[in-house]
């Protein structure tokens, strides 16, 4: 799952991103609004962590800008003042969770979890295909009850594919949301991850669809 | 700070003592009414003794020249006797005891009298005529008040005085005073009475603008009203002006000093944010649970700082408010199917800044759904000048100990779901500011209910 993580006060953007990154999250940080409203409009987050006291643009005039240009990407905003008047205003602007400053760095890795689980269509904390079962908060993945062992690219690979379960997701799109910006990118790195995955989990659960991608799915339901 | 001690005790001006002259209306009233009670009477003796005494200037006039006809009418007969020569020509001097009498009393001879006097004359009044006429007032043996004229006059032809005397009943000049005093006391109470009347309505007149200009301040004060409107009188209208930018001015110094509590807050955050970070983990428990502490304060004082407590003027739609925190509500808790119900009676004001309402509601709203399993029932409803906000939820419900500690000051009850810690007591200091009321129980559908009762009203009027 890549995030945009936009917070201006450095110590704290690393801190989240470290922490972002260890729970197998893909992280870009913007540091100024403009950036930030930039990243938001042009790449494909699955969801955005939201500093509402930004630099240059304020956050939640990030935030309507995107909601204008009909970016959906699920918002959470990080907000010092933790009046309802503001918690309310970014609603307004299009918010979907807020954090109140100073928050869990635990939290922020649930609500984030939470917000993506939704976008995606999925009620249940905890998403599953087959055998297979993600725990977006414990970050990891059980296969029928044994935990999985997975490095942290075929996790994001995994965690993306699972969110997209039953879709055909292609190599570019997968490419994006695994990896940070400006990485080189070589299709063949994903096919090789795509097979060392299919090892771990069993070969029919992740179906390679001709010319336009891949696509998890409980092929076994359907039989 | 300085706000808040402001606020501490608007009803001191409600309950000032109805002692006598302890109110203008008191005040104008007494003073005229004082004046009506001594210068009515004052008048009405005045004009009833100089009423009498013309009456009886005109009665004495009368008399006068009753003793000339008299006199004219007397003659002395060829043997030196006096005689009258012809009737006076008024029946009371025939009528026994009438009161109006006459005698000629020539010196040495027997006199003559009208026939209503038996009696001997006055040997006094006698003794004191002289040649210009003398008047005296004496009682009668009837027991009649009797005004007496007596002159001792030389006739021609007759070398010793006679002496005159006619005397007159003063009864008449009674009735006549009587009569005149009924007369003018009748028309002095009317009078008076019309004075009283035209005096209360002068006062109500006059002081009515002052009455409004009050009644809008305790409506700027319970939140119906924003501003003093103009009365178009120049003295109210100067009043008024004040009183509006007094208010004016609070309500400015208040806006800075919420925006200084935001922005420290702002500044604050941040760097506890950072230090939170830094301090994650089992082994810096010990700083974490300072830093807790911290927040808390900060939190529990800028709430404060930033809450802006009953101020004069301001009033706030409840369900707009509601609506919103509602709607926020949902989305963040769209994963859980969370049933929200809202039943808000319509036009509901409450009287207070809407900010504070907002925390209120959020507040109690989002501790609600926090814990509810899947159902949040609120329902909005106005009670005699008071609105009621309940809130309930299915979720595990507080023990009577919780719901205690719940609102209690710097107490954090739910040490599971992050950042509700002060909640409750944030409301519980806001509901306090408003002289308002917030009961914890058990709710009818399993969980908690939260009743927030506040002033306000439903703004049909």
């Amino acid at each position: 799952m890549r995030v945009l993580l936009a917070e201006d006060e450095p110590k704290l953007a690393d801190r989240i991103a470290a922490r972002l990154s260890g729970a197998g999250f893909v992280v870009d940080v913007a540091h100024d609004g403009r950036e930030a409203q930039f990243l938001g409009a042009t790449e494909p987050y699955d969801a955005i962590v939201l500093d509402v006291g930004l630099p240059t643009i304020d956050g939640l005039t990030v935030l309507e800008s995107w909601r204008a240009d009909s970016i959906r990407t699920p918002v959470l905003i990080l907000t010092a003042r933790s009046r309802w008047r503001e918690k309310l205003a970014g609603f307004n602007a299009g918010a979907d969770d807020y954090l109140t400053k100073p928050f869990e760095m635990d939290e922020v890795i649930v609500r984030l979890n939470a917000l993506i689980r939704r976008s995606g269509g999925h009620a249940s904390p905890a998403l599953r295909c087959g055998p297979l079962e993600h725990d977006a908060n414990a970050g990891r993945f059980t296969l029928s009850g044994e935990v999985l062992e997975l490095t942290a690219q075929e996790y994001r690979i995994l965690a993306y594919l699972i969110q997209h379960q039953n879709q055909i997701v292609s190599r570019t799109e997968l490419y994006e949301h695994v990896y940070e910006r400006d990485t080189e990118r070589d299709s063949n790195v994903l096919d090789v991850l795509v097979s060392r995955i299919r090892r771990k989990i069993g070969s029919s659960l992740i179906a390679t669809v001709r010319g336009r991608g891949f696509m998890l799915a409980d092929t076994h339901a359907d039989e | 700070m300085q706000t808040r001690t402001q606020t501490n005790n608007p009803c001191a001006t409600k309950t000032a003592p109805s002692r006598l002259l302890g109110s203008l209306r008191a005040r104008l009233l007494v003073t005229a009414l004082l004046w009506i009670v001594i210068a009515i009477p004052v008048g009405g003796i005045a004009l009833a003794l100089s009423f009498r005494a013309v009456v009886a200037e005109g009665f004495d006039d009368r008399l006068r020249a009753t003793l000339l006809m008299l006199i004219g009418a007397t003659e002395m007969t060829p043997d030196d006797r006096v005689t009258i020569a012809r009737p006076l020509g008024d029946d009371r001097f025939d009528q026994v005891y009438s009161g109006w009498y006459w005698l000629i009393a020539p010196e040495g001879d027997t006199p003559l009298r009208s026939r209503s006097l038996w009696d001997l004359p006055d040997a006094q009044l006698l003794r004191e005529a002289g040649s210009t006429p003398t008047l005296r007032t004496f009682v009668d043996a009837s027991g009649n008040e009797i005004r007496a004229i007596a002159q001792r006059v030389l006739l021609p032809k007759r070398t010793r005085p006679v002496t005159f005397i006619v005397t007159g009943n003063l009864e008449q000049v009674q009735r006549d005073a009587r009569d005149f005093n009924r007369l003018l006391w009748l028309a002095l109470i009317t009078s008076g009475a019309g004075l009283v009347v035209a005096i209360v309505i002068h006062v109500a007149i006059g002081l009515r603008p002052l009455q409004r200009v009050a009644r809008e301040v305790e409506q700027i004060r319970s939140g119906k009203l924003s501003q003093l409107g103009s009365s178009g009188l120049s003295e109210i209208d100067l009043l008024v002006s004040e009183v509006n930018t007094l208010i004016d001015h609070d309500r400015k110094q208040f806006e800075r000093s919420r925006e200084n509590a935001a922005n420290l807050a702002h500044s604050l955050k941040t760097p506890l944010s950072i230090l939170r970070a830094t301090f994650e983990g089992a082994e810096h428990a010990e700083q974490r649970e300072q830093l807790d502490t911290v927040q808390r304060l900060i939190d529990r004082q800028l709430a404060r700082s930033a809450s802006a407590g009953p101020r004069p003027g301001i009033t706030t739609d409840v369900e707009p408010a509601l609506h919103a925190i509602v709607n926020g509500l949902r989305r963040v808790h769209a994963a859980r199917q969370l049933e929200i119900s809202l039943e808000c009676s319509p036009n509901l004001r409450f009287a207070g800044d809407g900010e504070d309402l907002e925390e209120i509601l959020g507040n109690v709203l989002d501790n609600a759904c926090k814990w509810a399993r899947s159902r949040v029932v609120i329902a909005t409803f106005s009670k005699a000048q008071r609105i009621i906000i309940r809130v309930d939820d299915d979720g595990p419900g507080m023990s009577d100990a919780e719901a205690t500690r719940a609102t209690e000051r710097g107490l954090r009850f739910d040490e599971h779901v992050a950042g509700t810690g002060l909640g409750l007591a944030i409301v519980s200091d806001l509901v306090e500011m408003y002289r308002g009321r917030l009961t914890l129980g058990r709710s009818k559908i399993g969980g908690t209910r939260v009743e927030v009762e506040l002033d306000g009203a439903s703004a049909t009027a």
